[in-house]
Protein backbone atom coordinates (compact mmCIF):
# COMPACT_ATOMS: atom_id res chain seq x y z
CA UNK A 1 0.00 0.00 0.00
CA UNK A 2 1.43 3.55 -0.92
CA UNK A 3 1.27 6.43 0.63
CA UNK A 4 -0.38 9.59 -1.00
CA UNK A 5 2.06 12.78 -1.84
CA UNK A 6 1.36 14.99 1.69
CA UNK A 7 1.85 11.88 3.96
CA UNK A 8 4.99 11.61 2.45
CA UNK A 9 5.74 15.05 2.63
CA UNK A 10 4.64 15.25 6.22
CA UNK A 11 7.24 12.39 6.45
CA UNK A 12 10.39 14.55 4.66
CA UNK A 13 9.06 16.99 6.88
CA UNK A 14 9.33 15.17 10.44
CA UNK A 15 5.93 15.83 10.92
CA UNK A 16 4.21 11.91 11.22
CA UNK A 17 3.32 10.66 14.62
CA UNK A 18 6.31 8.23 15.87
CA UNK A 19 4.34 5.31 14.74
CA UNK A 20 3.12 6.10 11.77
CA UNK A 21 6.43 7.42 10.88
CA UNK A 22 8.28 4.13 10.96
CA UNK A 23 5.29 2.22 8.85
CA UNK A 24 6.23 4.91 6.50
CA UNK A 25 9.97 4.27 6.70
CA UNK A 26 9.36 0.67 6.63
CA UNK A 27 7.28 0.51 3.38
CA UNK A 28 9.86 2.74 1.57
CA UNK A 29 12.63 0.65 1.76
CA UNK A 30 10.27 -2.01 0.01
CA UNK A 31 8.59 0.70 -2.60
CA UNK A 32 10.46 2.64 -5.25
CA UNK A 33 7.60 4.42 -6.76
CA UNK A 34 7.47 6.05 -3.02
CA UNK A 35 11.01 6.24 -2.98
CA UNK A 36 10.86 8.55 -6.06
CA UNK A 37 8.47 10.78 -4.85
CA UNK A 38 10.30 11.37 -1.57
CA UNK A 39 13.41 11.88 -3.74
CA UNK A 40 11.73 14.43 -6.03
CA UNK A 41 10.71 15.78 -2.99
CA UNK A 42 13.95 16.01 -1.59
CA UNK A 43 15.00 17.71 -4.64
CA UNK A 44 12.55 20.28 -5.11
CA UNK A 45 13.24 21.35 -1.19
CA UNK A 46 16.93 21.62 -1.37
CA UNK A 47 15.84 23.74 -4.78
CA UNK A 48 13.68 25.93 -2.71
CA UNK A 49 16.49 26.33 0.20
CA UNK A 50 19.49 27.35 -2.61
CA UNK A 51 16.84 30.28 -4.11
CA UNK A 52 15.88 31.18 -0.71
CA UNK A 53 20.00 31.55 0.03
CA UNK A 54 20.59 33.53 -2.74
CA UNK A 55 18.21 36.23 -2.57
CA UNK A 56 19.77 39.52 -1.75
CA UNK A 57 17.62 41.98 0.37
CA UNK A 58 17.15 44.66 -1.75
CA UNK A 59 17.96 47.39 0.36
CA UNK A 60 18.78 51.52 -0.80
CA UNK A 61 22.34 51.03 0.00
CA UNK A 62 22.41 47.70 -2.21
CA UNK A 63 20.24 49.32 -5.39
CA UNK A 64 22.16 52.51 -5.23
CA UNK A 65 25.66 50.38 -5.41
CA UNK A 66 24.21 48.17 -8.11
CA UNK A 67 23.12 51.51 -10.32
CA UNK A 68 26.79 52.87 -9.95
CA UNK A 69 28.51 50.02 -10.99
CA UNK A 70 26.34 49.60 -14.11
CA UNK A 71 27.89 52.99 -15.85
CA UNK A 72 31.42 51.78 -16.82
CA UNK A 73 33.75 55.11 -16.33
CA UNK A 74 35.63 54.71 -19.41
CA UNK A 75 32.24 55.06 -21.41
CA UNK A 76 30.96 58.59 -20.58
CA UNK A 77 27.98 60.47 -22.47
CA UNK A 78 27.59 61.81 -25.97
CA UNK A 79 27.26 65.78 -26.09
CA UNK A 80 23.58 65.75 -26.31
CA UNK A 81 22.89 63.96 -23.32
CA UNK A 82 25.11 65.32 -21.02
CA UNK A 83 23.57 67.78 -18.57
CA UNK A 84 24.08 71.49 -19.71
CA UNK A 85 22.94 74.01 -16.87
CA UNK A 86 22.75 77.63 -17.82
CA UNK A 87 22.24 79.81 -14.91
CA UNK A 88 19.08 82.54 -15.70
CA UNK A 89 21.84 85.24 -15.69
CA UNK A 90 24.06 83.73 -18.20
CA UNK A 91 20.69 83.50 -20.45
CA UNK A 92 19.25 86.70 -19.90
CA UNK A 93 22.89 88.18 -21.23
CA UNK A 94 22.97 85.96 -24.14
CA UNK A 95 19.13 87.01 -24.81
CA UNK A 96 20.25 90.90 -24.67
CA UNK A 97 23.36 90.41 -26.86
CA UNK A 98 21.17 88.51 -29.30
CA UNK A 99 18.78 90.84 -29.63
CA UNK A 100 21.09 94.00 -29.72
CA UNK A 101 23.29 92.06 -33.08
CA UNK A 102 19.67 91.46 -34.48
CA UNK A 103 18.94 95.19 -34.15
CA UNK A 104 22.44 96.80 -35.47
CA UNK A 105 21.97 94.02 -38.24
CA UNK A 106 18.64 95.28 -39.32
CA UNK A 107 19.71 98.90 -38.92
CA UNK A 108 22.65 98.59 -41.14
CA UNK A 109 20.97 97.38 -43.87
CA UNK A 110 17.83 99.28 -43.66
CA UNK A 111 19.89 102.57 -43.43
CA UNK A 112 22.58 101.75 -45.97
CA UNK A 113 21.12 101.72 -49.45
CA UNK A 114 24.08 99.85 -51.54
CA UNK A 115 22.70 100.90 -54.71
CA UNK A 116 24.24 103.95 -54.84
CA UNK A 117 27.61 103.18 -52.68
CA UNK A 118 30.32 105.39 -53.93
CA UNK A 119 33.47 104.32 -54.00
CA UNK A 120 35.51 106.77 -51.78
CA UNK A 121 37.31 110.02 -52.66
CA UNK A 122 39.56 107.85 -53.05
CA UNK A 123 40.57 107.78 -57.18
CA UNK A 124 42.15 104.50 -57.03
CA UNK A 125 38.91 102.42 -56.17
CA UNK A 126 37.04 103.63 -59.16
CA UNK A 127 36.26 101.88 -62.08
CA UNK A 128 36.20 104.26 -65.02
CA UNK A 129 35.87 103.92 -69.14
CA UNK A 130 37.16 106.86 -70.84
CA UNK A 131 34.33 108.91 -70.81
CA UNK A 132 31.48 107.14 -68.24
CA UNK A 133 32.70 106.78 -64.76
CA UNK A 134 30.99 103.74 -62.95
CA UNK A 135 29.75 103.55 -59.42
CA UNK A 136 29.37 99.82 -58.56
CA UNK A 137 28.88 98.65 -55.10
CA UNK A 138 31.09 96.29 -53.64
CA UNK A 139 29.83 95.02 -50.34
CA UNK A 140 29.44 91.66 -52.24
CA UNK A 141 30.55 90.49 -54.95
CA UNK A 142 26.70 88.83 -56.07
CA UNK A 143 25.39 93.00 -56.21
CA UNK A 144 28.61 93.47 -58.11
CA UNK A 145 27.44 91.35 -61.23
CA UNK A 146 23.98 92.31 -60.76
CA UNK A 147 24.68 96.00 -60.89
CA UNK A 148 26.28 95.31 -64.52
CA UNK A 149 23.37 93.49 -65.36
CA UNK A 150 20.74 95.07 -64.61
CA UNK A 151 22.50 98.98 -63.93
CA UNK A 152 20.13 101.51 -66.02
CA UNK A 153 22.69 102.96 -68.36
CA UNK A 154 23.76 100.37 -71.02
CA UNK A 155 27.07 99.69 -72.42
CA UNK A 156 26.45 101.69 -75.01
CA UNK A 157 28.29 103.98 -77.66
CA UNK A 158 26.58 105.73 -80.44
CA UNK A 159 28.17 107.36 -83.45
CA UNK A 160 26.71 109.11 -85.79
CA UNK A 161 28.39 108.18 -89.56
CA UNK A 162 29.42 111.23 -91.52
CA UNK A 163 26.86 111.45 -94.78
CA UNK A 164 25.73 111.52 -96.94
CA UNK A 165 27.62 108.54 -97.44
CA UNK A 166 26.44 105.47 -100.24
CA UNK A 167 26.90 102.45 -97.59
CA UNK A 168 26.16 98.86 -99.59
CA UNK A 169 25.66 95.40 -98.21
CA UNK A 170 28.80 93.97 -100.25
CA UNK A 171 28.59 90.59 -98.92
CA UNK A 172 27.99 88.70 -95.86
CA UNK A 173 29.30 89.70 -92.89
CA UNK A 174 32.92 88.85 -91.87
CA UNK A 175 34.71 88.50 -88.36
CA UNK A 176 38.23 87.79 -88.45
CA UNK A 177 41.62 88.33 -86.67
CA UNK A 178 43.34 91.90 -87.91
CA UNK A 179 46.58 89.97 -88.96
CA UNK A 180 44.36 87.28 -91.04
CA UNK A 181 43.20 90.47 -92.49
CA UNK A 182 46.07 92.22 -93.68
CA UNK A 183 48.05 88.90 -94.53
CA UNK A 184 44.63 88.14 -97.47
CA UNK A 185 44.98 91.53 -98.57
CA UNK B 1 16.57 70.89 -25.63
CA UNK B 2 18.15 74.10 -24.14
CA UNK B 3 21.65 72.76 -25.78
CA UNK B 4 20.37 72.13 -28.79
CA UNK B 5 18.74 75.76 -28.80
CA UNK B 6 21.79 77.39 -27.52
CA UNK B 7 24.13 75.52 -30.63
CA UNK B 8 21.57 77.05 -33.35
CA UNK B 9 21.30 80.62 -31.50
CA UNK B 10 25.37 81.03 -31.32
CA UNK B 11 25.53 79.71 -35.37
CA UNK B 12 22.97 82.39 -36.41
CA UNK B 13 24.78 85.52 -33.93
CA UNK B 14 28.04 84.68 -35.96
CA UNK B 15 26.56 84.03 -39.12
CA UNK B 16 28.08 87.24 -40.97
CA UNK B 17 31.40 85.84 -39.72
CA UNK B 18 31.23 82.37 -41.27
CA UNK B 19 29.51 84.22 -44.71
CA UNK B 20 30.52 87.34 -45.24
CA UNK B 21 32.24 88.54 -48.50
CA UNK B 22 35.42 90.68 -47.45
CA UNK B 23 35.27 94.19 -49.95
CA UNK B 24 38.64 94.00 -50.42
CA UNK B 25 38.01 90.59 -52.12
CA UNK B 26 34.79 91.92 -53.71
CA UNK B 27 37.38 94.84 -55.13
CA UNK B 28 40.06 92.40 -55.83
CA UNK B 29 37.84 90.30 -58.29
CA UNK B 30 36.82 93.27 -59.85
CA UNK B 31 40.44 94.25 -60.47
CA UNK B 32 41.39 90.53 -61.78
CA UNK B 33 38.30 90.30 -63.74
CA UNK B 34 37.03 93.29 -66.12
CA UNK B 35 38.24 94.03 -69.04
CA UNK B 36 38.74 96.61 -70.98
CA UNK B 37 37.19 96.94 -74.61
CA UNK B 38 39.00 99.45 -77.46
CA UNK B 39 36.65 99.54 -80.49
CA UNK B 40 38.01 102.05 -83.26
CA UNK B 41 35.37 102.43 -85.89
CA UNK B 42 36.12 103.22 -89.49
CA UNK B 43 34.58 104.50 -92.77
CA UNK B 44 36.83 103.09 -95.38
CA UNK B 45 36.10 104.18 -99.29
CA UNK B 46 36.33 101.76 -102.16
CA UNK B 47 40.30 101.43 -101.73
CA UNK B 48 40.87 101.12 -98.12
CA UNK B 49 41.37 104.58 -96.89
CA UNK B 50 40.13 105.70 -94.19
CA UNK B 51 38.22 108.83 -94.24
CA UNK B 52 36.27 108.89 -91.07
CA UNK B 53 37.22 107.29 -87.91
CA UNK B 54 36.00 107.33 -83.64
CA UNK B 55 37.31 105.74 -80.96
CA UNK B 56 35.81 104.50 -77.82
CA UNK B 57 36.73 101.85 -74.91
CA UNK B 58 34.39 100.53 -72.51
CA UNK B 59 34.89 98.52 -69.31
CA UNK B 60 32.97 95.41 -68.88
CA UNK B 61 32.86 91.53 -67.64
CA UNK B 62 32.92 89.02 -69.20
CA UNK B 63 29.41 87.92 -70.58
CA UNK B 64 28.52 91.16 -70.50
CA UNK B 65 27.74 92.66 -73.99
CA UNK B 66 29.43 96.49 -75.36
CA UNK B 67 26.74 97.96 -78.08
CA UNK B 68 27.86 99.99 -81.00
CA UNK B 69 24.98 102.00 -82.59
CA UNK B 70 26.11 103.63 -85.89
CA UNK B 71 24.03 105.90 -87.73
CA UNK B 72 24.15 107.51 -90.97
CA UNK B 73 21.29 108.53 -93.72
CA UNK B 74 20.34 105.43 -95.18
CA UNK B 75 21.86 102.77 -92.69
CA UNK B 76 21.34 101.81 -89.31
CA UNK B 77 24.43 99.59 -87.74
CA UNK B 78 23.72 97.74 -84.10
CA UNK B 79 26.86 95.84 -83.42
CA UNK B 80 26.86 94.11 -79.76
CA UNK B 81 30.33 92.41 -79.33
CA UNK B 82 30.32 90.39 -76.02
CA UNK B 83 33.75 88.86 -74.07
CA UNK B 84 33.98 85.81 -72.74
CA UNK B 85 37.32 84.63 -70.57
CA UNK B 86 38.19 81.07 -72.05
CA UNK B 87 40.13 79.21 -69.56
CA UNK B 88 43.16 79.64 -70.86
CA UNK B 89 42.96 82.79 -70.26
CA UNK B 90 41.60 83.71 -74.15
CA UNK B 91 39.18 85.79 -75.20
CA UNK B 92 35.80 84.50 -77.13
CA UNK B 93 34.80 87.48 -79.09
CA UNK B 94 31.03 87.02 -80.04
CA UNK B 95 29.76 89.65 -82.44
CA UNK B 96 26.51 90.43 -82.96
CA UNK B 97 25.87 92.50 -85.99
CA UNK B 98 21.90 94.21 -87.27
CA UNK B 99 21.96 96.58 -90.38
CA UNK B 100 19.12 98.47 -91.50
CA UNK B 101 19.80 99.86 -94.57
CA UNK B 102 17.81 101.61 -96.85
CA UNK B 103 17.77 102.04 -100.90
CA UNK B 104 18.79 105.53 -102.54
CA UNK B 105 16.01 104.96 -105.03
CA UNK B 106 13.54 103.76 -103.25
CA UNK B 107 11.57 103.74 -100.11
CA UNK B 108 12.94 99.79 -99.70
CA UNK B 109 14.68 99.13 -96.33
CA UNK B 110 16.25 95.94 -95.88
CA UNK B 111 17.15 93.97 -92.56
CA UNK B 112 20.08 91.87 -92.01
CA UNK B 113 21.64 90.40 -88.89
CA UNK B 114 24.04 88.02 -88.49
CA UNK B 115 26.46 86.79 -85.50
CA UNK B 116 29.90 85.57 -85.34
CA UNK B 117 32.22 84.32 -82.72
CA UNK B 118 36.16 84.38 -82.92
CA UNK B 119 38.73 83.33 -80.32
CA UNK B 120 41.63 85.86 -79.83
CA UNK B 121 44.33 86.53 -77.00
CA UNK B 122 44.48 89.42 -74.94
CA UNK B 123 45.28 92.41 -76.83
CA UNK B 124 45.04 91.15 -80.52
CA UNK B 125 43.14 92.90 -82.66
CA UNK B 126 39.87 91.54 -85.04
CA UNK B 127 37.58 93.55 -86.96
CA UNK B 128 34.34 92.69 -88.11
CA UNK B 129 32.73 93.96 -91.57
CA UNK B 130 29.00 94.31 -90.56
CA UNK B 131 28.63 95.18 -94.53
CA UNK B 132 31.08 92.61 -95.73
CA UNK B 133 34.42 93.34 -97.45
CA UNK B 134 34.76 95.68 -100.49
CA UNK B 135 35.37 93.64 -103.71
CA UNK B 136 36.78 95.62 -106.52
CA UNK B 137 34.51 98.01 -107.84
CA UNK B 138 34.17 101.00 -110.39
CA UNK B 139 31.88 103.82 -108.49
CA UNK B 140 32.97 105.45 -104.78
CA UNK B 141 30.63 103.21 -102.40
CA UNK B 142 31.85 103.68 -98.68
CA UNK B 143 32.21 100.30 -95.96
CA UNK B 144 32.11 100.23 -92.62
CA UNK B 145 34.98 98.40 -90.10
CA UNK B 146 35.03 97.67 -86.48
CA UNK B 147 38.56 96.94 -85.11
CA UNK B 148 37.93 95.66 -81.27
CA UNK B 149 41.03 94.96 -78.91
CA UNK B 150 39.86 93.05 -75.44
CA UNK B 151 42.82 93.94 -72.77
CA UNK B 152 42.46 93.53 -68.86
CA UNK B 153 41.26 96.15 -67.38
CA UNK B 154 44.63 97.38 -66.03
CA UNK B 155 45.54 100.89 -64.51
CA UNK B 156 48.89 100.71 -64.94
CA UNK B 157 48.64 99.93 -68.62
CA UNK B 158 47.38 103.44 -69.68
CA UNK B 159 46.50 104.33 -73.27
Amino acid sequence: MCFDGQTLSAFLDNELESSKYLIVKEHLQSCSDCQKTIDLLQSVSSQVKLANNQVESFTKETVWTRLSHSTSPGRGLDFWHRAFIISPTLMISLSFLFIAILGASLFFSIFNDSSSFPFSNNADLSFESEKYPLEIPVDNVEKVLAYFNIHDEPLEFYMQLPGPSDFVIQGEPIFLKKTDYVAER
Amino acid sequence: MIKKIFVVVSLFLFHNLVYGVDINDALKYLEENSLNIKIITRVVDEQGLTIWNANMSKITISGKSVKVKLQGVNILVITDITPYIRYDNTILLVSQGEVWIGSSESDEMNHYSTIKSLPVSMGESALFFPLGVIKAVDRKIYNIELEIQVNPNNRDSGE
